[in-house]
């Protein structure tokens, strides 16, 4: 949603600064610029109520103090930054940034083959074989991930299936293990690469593939010659659909991690309700929701245009 | 089966080519072959076969029976990246993220050329296409004609025994068409790769082509040069796709001295020359061009000679074309109508407006005879 706004107002104000000449063209310009205000007034409205505002909240209750029974001092100031970097919290912090890039980069090693087929040979079934990708990702989230335990844990349908077969005689601790949390994260945000993914791969003009098959390339080098680079637009938009929401999940390293799973979005979540920490929560997130501008920017800089729009 | 040889005299032979998707043959039983160095024009409306049977060649179709030969060599199982004949696509389909250079360097760079003779093999085809100094351009800066050439140039850089092109001047406009016409043979001569040409625009296989085939479901009709096909069609299809003739159906009545007497449906009777390669018995009909017919105002008819075809007839539309003025004339109590062109340098003595009556006249060496 924050990118939205974002681009959106770049677009509004990129359409502004053109310098007018000529009076006609100056009521020109006046006319344009408030049907711009028109179009644009109801959504920045809801992104100034639901973005903007959430967020300045945070960043004002991350500079001040908590009292003695966790309410809220009005004082200013750094502490909680400062806590920041003496504490743990940095290694917490690396967890997670590991975690969702290991996420991201599995996602895309498994949408690649799965968007490609579907462009390539899904035919008439393309919305339907879509639609399956998508139908789970429209079940509650939580329902998922207590789908996925039923089915990762001791009593599960994988334990019991190895032990029936006799491969194994004891069940297999998955849950509550580190890689529990990366196959829920994996699991979780798949589809948000795929479709990106599949958008892009579906644009590509077939005769390009084939063209480079006439000039001698074999398929490894088709796809690092023509295929990536012509996609990366839907990787940057996957990579940004996938990453953030990661790096800041808490349900599955609090679901499939166990108590002691911490993940940035878990502390936060602790430092709010367990702690009763409010400042140090909010500048946990403030920290948090700056790593992921952070990223952003990045992928704006290095990614082009393209890929945003293809998030959206 | 392979045989290997360097001096085949054909670049491309197809022995019974036969290709079907599911229920439907796009190629029927084809064969044919094309020497070394020369322009080879496919023609044909679409659906004939005519790309299928260049993805073929290319290796992007397996044909379900029949042999396929790059210079003597059997290529059924080579895949396309392995087949020594490129492909320029209608599309272009020129990479959009590499610059022309790089473009038409991808193929080298596949075949792991060092980088210094890829680099004199790049100048080199830019040279050949006019576009040196473009290379550092990017597909979308060029016009259509540019990137028409940068896709040869991409394909000819790997030296192909045969370059296959898809129709690659569709996608122009009718003047830049023209000059690309000129530039493809231009560059033909210079490199001397055969060229296997897939067009359904008649005009430019008869121009550009040293020898064409015309294709029809599947099936190729017939075999020549421009000059012969265009002038000695043999069936009605070739006839009628390669210029508007108008076509006589009828036979031969009896064989003469100087000619053969033809009675068409509706009992003209035309005169037809003697072939002597022609059992009169396979004459199915005539075929005659609309520039070859003169018109005569009707009190002139008389002074025709013996060989001279006469028909009247009243004119039903006039279209000025330019260049020439094309006239459809309708022949009274039959509804055979014939076309005419009438060329601007040509004088005609008849007032040419719709309702007019007139005579049409031409020579019988004119009457081209059709075996269908």
């Amino acid at each position: 949603m924050a990118t939205t706004a974002e681009s959106r107002l770049a677009e509004s104000s990129r359409v502004q600064t053109a310098s007018p000449e000529t009076s006609g063209e100056r009521e020109m310009k006046r006319r344009h610029r408030f049907q711009v205000a028109t179009y644009l007034g109801p959504i920045m409205f809801v992104q100034v109520l639901f973005v903007l505002a959430p967020l300045s909240f945070i960043l004002m209750f991350s500079v001040l103090k908590t009292g003695p029974y966790g309410n809220i001092v009005f004082e200013l100031t750094l502490e909680n930054y400062r806590n920041l970097l003496d504490t743990g919290y940095a290694t917490v912090f690396f967890k997670s940034i590991y975690y969702a890039l290991q996420t991201n980069f599995v996602c895309i090693l498994l949408s690649y083959p799965l968007a490609y087929y579907i462009a390539r040979y899904g035919g008439r079934w393309k919305a339907s074989l879509l639609l399956l990708i998508v139908i789970p990702s429209w079940t509650a989230y939580i329902i998922r991930l207590y789908a996925l335990k039923t089915i990762l844990g001791s009593n599960g349908l994988i334990n019991n299936f190895l032990i029936d077969l006799g491969v194994i005689q004891l069940p297999i601790q998955f849950l509550y293990t580190s890689y529990a949390v990366s196959a829920g994260l994996v699991y979780t945000w798949l589809p948000f690469m795929v479709l990106p993914l599949y958008a892009a791969l579906e644009g590509l003009d077939s005769s390009l593939w084939e063209a480079a098959k006439d000039l001698g390339a074999t398929p490894v080098r088709r796809f690092f010659r023509v295929t990536l680079p012509l996609t990366r637009g839907g990787l940057l938009a996957g990579t940004l659909l996938v990453f953030i929401p990661s790096l800041g999940d808490w349900l599955v390293p609090h679901l499939l991690g166990g108590s002691k799973f911490m993940m940035a979005g878990t502390l936060v979540a602790h430092k709010f309700t367990a702690a009763g920490d409010i400042p140090g929560g909010s500048c946990l997130a403030a920290a948090l929701a700056f790593v992921l501008l952070l990223l952003i920017y990045f992928v704006i800089r290095f990614g082009g245009r393209e890929s945003l729009e293809q998030a959206l | 089966m392979t045989r290997s040889n360097n001096q085949a005299p054909y670049a491309v032979e197809l022995i019974n080519i036969t290709k079907r998707f599911g229920k439907i043959t796009a190629v029927n039983d084809i064969s044919f072959a094309i020497p070394q160095g020369e322009i080879f024009a496919l023609l044909g409306p679409s659906g004939c076969g005519k790309t299928t049977l260049l993805r073929m060649i290319a290796g992007f179709e397996k044909q379900n029976s029949g042999d396929i030969r790059i210079q003597g060599e059997v290529v059924n199982n080579i895949p396309p990246n392995k087949r020594e004949c490129n492909l320029v696509f209608q599309q272009m389909a020129l990479f959009p993220h590499m610059s022309v250079a790089a473009n038409v360097a991808f193929g080298l760079v596949e075949r792991k050329r060092p980088r210094p003779e890829i680099k004199q093999k790049v100048q080199e085809m830019l040279d050949v296409v006019n576009l040196v100094g473009m290379e550092e351009r990017f597909p979308h800066q060029l016009s259509g004609g540019q990137k028409q050439r940068v896709a040869l140039a991409r394909s000819l850089a790997l030296n192909p025994k045969v370059l296959l092109l898809d129709e690659p001047l569709a996608a122009l406009d009718r003047k830049l068409r023209k000059e690309m016409q000129g530039e493809l043979r231009r560059i033909q001569r210079e490199v001397g790769i055969t060229f296997l040409y897939v067009t359904h625009d008649q005009k430019v296989a008869l121009s550009l082509s040293d020898r064409m085939g015309v294709m029809r479901d599947g099936k190729i009709m017939q075999i020549g040069t421009p000059l012969e096909i265009y002038e000695t069609p043999q069936t009605r299809f070739v006839a009628g796709f390669i210029g508007s003739c108008n076509i006589f159906s009828g036979r031969v009545l009896s064989k003469n001295g100087n000619g053969m007497r033809f009675e068409d449906q509706y009992g003209h009777s035309l005169c037809v020359p003697d072939c002597k390669l022609t059992d009169k018995d396979l004459v199915r009909g005539i075929s005659v061009h609309p520039e070859m017919i003169e018109i005569l105002p009707p009190h002139l008819a008389g002074s025709a000679e013996k060989s001279d075809n006469l028909l009247r007839g009243k004119i039903t539309d006039v279209f000025y074309q330019g260049d020439f003025t094309e006239l459809t004339i309708k022949i009274p109590e039959t509804d055979c109508r014939v076309t005419v062109h009438l060329s601007r340098s040509k004088d005609c003595r008849v007032p040419l407006k719709q309702g007019g009556e007139v005579v049409l006249r031409w020579d019988a060496c004119h009457s081209n005879i059709l075996r269908d």
